[in-house]
């Protein structure tokens, strides 16, 4: 399986009284960690491009986590993303949180694309589904 | 075990480019839930209270299962009930359920533990809180 690895730092607006990484913090994080393996694995078509051009819209169906470790602030953490199952609706993309060799968190994400007018699910589309094949 | 409902509205720091309300904010909504049910049923700490002194305590979040059924929208208004559903030595669980009227919008089960403030360690639940939620 193809890993991608974005790396990125706690700042303060991460952070909570509790003098760590807010547990929200990690969904921002993975987030972004799966926009920029979209960007990389489909270069030629942002999310931004499927919403204007084809009405349609990625959406999450649901997320599963779990926190191991606390994250604090000025850690330097990466984001590690792998496609897991594709399917013709959805897709599922497991995701770690890493400082060094230490796992903070790790996450199971299902993904899918609905129709921006009437929200209903719609296909993966096809330069979509051959790239998250290409990256299983 | 009784629920706990707390009300709020999908603002527009809730959605995204998307036209809907960002995946991450209904873990926010689930949090200020959790926050004033126990403030409602704890009231004689807050959780600032709670993590002073020695014994101190911090409630962490363990892990989420979120599932999501429909989009909310700018301007909904939003109910989450909230129930703890297993409250062990070190950790409870709580279920939530986000609504706009009576469509669930998503379907939380969050885990908590409960943890040392200084030392970051497991701790026992204190006893007034279990009371107060198995009451």
């Amino acid at each position: 399986m193809r890993e991608f690895r974005l790396k990125a730092r706690v700042y303060f607006s991460d952070t909570d009284a509790g003098g760590i990484a807010y547990h929200r913090s990690y969904f921002d994080w993975a987030e972004h960690g799966r926009t920029e393996m979209l960007r990389e694995a489909v270069p030629e078509h942002s999310q931004s491009e499927l919403a204007a051009e084809d009405g349609i819209l990625t959406v999450i169906k649901a997320i599963e986590i779990h926190y191991r470790i606390p994250a604090h602030l000025d850690d330097e953490i990466e984001i590690i993303t792998a496609m897991d199952k594709v399917q013709r609706f959805s897709c599922t993309i497991r995701q770690r949180i890493v400082r060094g060799d230490d796992v903070l968190a790790d996450l199971n994400v299902k993904a899918a694309f609905i129709s921006k007018a009437t929200k209903r699910p719609v296909p993966i589309p096809q330069d979509f589904l051959a790239a998250f094949e290409e990256a299983k | 075990m009784k629920e706990f409902i707390f009300n709020t509205r999908a603002y527009f720091s809730d959605t995204d480019a998307g036209g809907i309300v960002y995946h991450a904010s209904y873990i926010d909504w689930a949090e200020h839930a959790r926050t004033e049910m126990l403030r409602e049923m704890v009231p004689e700490k807050n959780q600032t209270e709670l993590a002073e002194g020695e014994d101190g305590i911090l409630i962490l979040v363990r892990s989420i299962r979120i599932e999501y059924q429909k989009p909310g929208f700018l301007d909904d208004v939003i109910t989450v009930h909230t129930t703890i559903e297993e409250m062990r030595r070190l950790s409870c669980t709580a279920h939530q359920v986000v609504m706009r009227d009576d469509d669930i919008l998503a379907d939380l089960k969050v885990g908590l533990a409960f943890v040392n403030a200084s030392t970051k360690k497991p701790a026992l639940i204190p006893d007034f809180i279990k009371k107060a939620f198995e009451d």
